[in-house]
């Protein structure tokens, strides 16, 4: 007999959890992304899908999500050729690669916080290392990395590149490990040159996991927010050029108090962001069917 | 014709020690992209602000500890340290419990309803944070939970991820091993604490790692949950900081570089579990 009960106290921890934390915020948030919050706890008017019609006229909306896909172009384009090109050379089996290995995923721990801060001072215009250097060189060097609309983004990427090539590096390492050496045997004694080989036997094969690697950076991406959130004090500025969707989110419910509208959003963001993942699946799955 | 394979060699050696000069240097820049900000702020911390700010080195002319003791004059660093340490270490054991509780069950027992269950846990990795955020921070105000540590560490503590690790290193325990401590009389629960925990331990060390650094690093959650300065965790704090005109920024190197000690830590002792907790974590997306 207590066999059959044994598992249900064995999961219910886990799914009383799960309810309140996780289901009974899903739900209570559709209700609240339809009313007028006016007054939290006291005081809300039904309105249907105002919140939703206001979202998707509101120009505000649509330039956070400029922001964020160009965040997630360049951030994802960049980096993932950095990971890949690192991923190639650490998988050589040269001298001091677990040192590399090491170096580069130093920064993938550090909080993103702390990242913005170190960020900070080396973009800062007058005292960073980086104009510094660039003035050692003989350039310029007195761009204004974090406080001009042209550069701003950009200097967000660079941070999150430097965040998280190294995550990406491991991934595409551990998929590089699994394609058999008999390959490259094969291909050297028909006379392929290096360049050939990563062409027509690497990237082929190594396809599945980059592209398991786009995926995980796009729902990534999508999530931008404590970079810009330190970097411009939760403003998204310079003239809204690193406004993020999830910093727009931030800014309406805490800055605005607009708490149905805000759950709106997190709707429509959390959507977006579960559609790469099921977009993933479906690939996956019929890659996995075909075989 | 030994004449000319000779030179070819030569050639082909010529290339090759070219190619690994470039790859080298193509490391070596990386390296240094990826290691020069950590040393940047290592010394910035050490430097007074007259010379961090009048005379930029990459070395250090007076050594000085003055922005660290600042740091624990000036501010409640201390304090958020010691909050931002009970908030991951509790959200850790947490998720530990929960996990490998919960996977036990649905490792090693049929019951009604499991695959459907299990399958509702598992879709809810697609589930970002931001669809619960808000309805959260207002459910959390109603019930006045907002400033306590509850609020840090209970949302996320039912890990997907979490479970399914475990369900997976339970599953290749033999169920003979479970059947003959049946025998021996244990309960099932004693099943579960004297015979499971230790063997999954190292599971469990990796899933400890990922929970503390997702928990050490959050910076959304404290930021909304958490309004009273003395209830900051360290992201949180260190952020406050750099809004102010004219931030310290000797003072925030030193936060900075004192909040990523226990992760450097880790890092450094524990690097094969740290980064396949790490990478298995993204696994789940």
């Amino acid at each position: 007999m207590r066999p059959k009960i044994a598992p249900y106290l064995f999961i219910a921890p886990f799914f009383i959890m799960f309810i309140v934390f996780f289901v009974g915020p899903i739900f209570y948030g559709i209700w609240l992304s339809l009313n007028k919050v006016v007054l939290i706890g006291k005081k809300m008017d039904f309105v249907s899908i105002k919140n939703y019609a206001n979202l998707f006229s509101n120009p505000m909306f649509y330039q956070s999500l400029k922001v964020t896909m160009l965040f997630t172009l360049g951030h994802g384009s960049t980096h993932l050729l950095m990971a890949l090109g690192a991923a190639l050379i650490l998988n050589l089996k040269l001298k001091g690669r677990i040192f590399f290995r090491s170096a580069f995923f130093l920064p993938v721990i550090t909080s993103l916080v702390v990242a913005a801060l170190i960020w900070r001072l080396l973009l800062d215009s007058h005292l960073g290392l980086v104009n510094m250097g660039l003035r050692k060189l003989g350039l310029p060097g007195n761009y204004r990395w974090l406080d001009s609309p042209q550069l701003a983004l950009f200097s967000i990427i660079i941070i999150d590149n430097w965040r998280w090539f190294g995550f990406q590096m491991v991934i595409l390492l551990a998929g590089l490990q699994n394609i058999p050496a008999e390959l490259y045997e094969a291909a050297k004694i028909d006379g392929a040159n290096p360049f050939q080989i990563i062409w027509y036997i690497t990237l082929p094969l190594l396809f599945p996991v980059i592209f398991f690697c786009m995926v995980i950076i796009m729902i990534g991406s999508f999530q931008l927010f404590a970079e810009p959130f330190v970097l411009t004090q939760g403003q998204g500025g310079p003239a809204n050029s690193t406004l993020s969707v999830a910093l727009y989110l931030y800014q309406s419910a805490f800055q605005y108090f607009k708490i149905g509208y805000s759950a709106a959003l997190g709707y429509v963001l959390s959507i977006i962001i579960m559609g790469f993942a099921l977009f993933q699946m479906r690939v996956l799955g019929r890659r996995a069917g075909l075989r | 014709m030994r004449n000319l394979k000779g030179v070819k060699e030569d050639v082909g050696k010529i290339k090759t020690k070219m190619g690994f000069m470039c790859i080298y240097i193509v490391l070596i820049l990386l390296a240094i992209f990826a290691v020069t900000p950590f040393y940047w702020a290592a010394v910035s911390s050490f430097k007074t602000s007259s010379e961090l700010f009048e005379r930029p080195n990459i070395i250090i002319e007076n050594p000085t500890l003055e922005n660290y003791t600042d740091l624990f004059t000036t501010t409640s660093y201390a304090r958020w340290f010691a909050n931002s340490c009970i908030v991951a270490v509790s959200y850790t054991i947490l998720v530990l419990f929960f996990s490998s509780l919960g996977g036990f069950g649905f490792a090693k027992y049929e019951f009604r309803g499991k695959n459907i269950l299990f399958l509702v846990a598992l879709s809810s990795m697609t589930v970002p944070l931001w669809g619960i955020v808000i309805p959260l921070f207002v459910w959390f105000s109603r019930l006045g939970l907002i400033d306590t540590y509850w609020a840090l560490i209970l949302p996320g503590s039912a890990s997907a991820f979490g479970i399914f690790l475990m369900r997976q290193y339970i599953q290749g325990i033999p169920s003979e091993m479970l059947d003959s401590a049946r025998i021996d009389g244990c309960s099932e629960f004693q099943i579960y604490y004297r015979i499971v925990l230790p063997v999954i331990k190292p599971a469990l060390g990796a899933l400890a790692i990922y929970a503390f650094l997702l928990s050490w690093n959050n910076f959304f959650l404290p930021l909304i949950f958490v309004r009273s300065p003395e209830m900051f965790t360290l992201p949180v704090g260190l952020a406050a900081f750099v809004g102010q005109k004219d931030p310290k920024f000797g003072m925030l190197m030193a936060g900075g570089i004192l909040s990523f000690l226990p992760v450097l830590i880790i890092f450094l002792t524990m690097q094969k579990q740290l980064v396949a907790g790490l990478t298995l974590g993204a696994v789940k997306g």
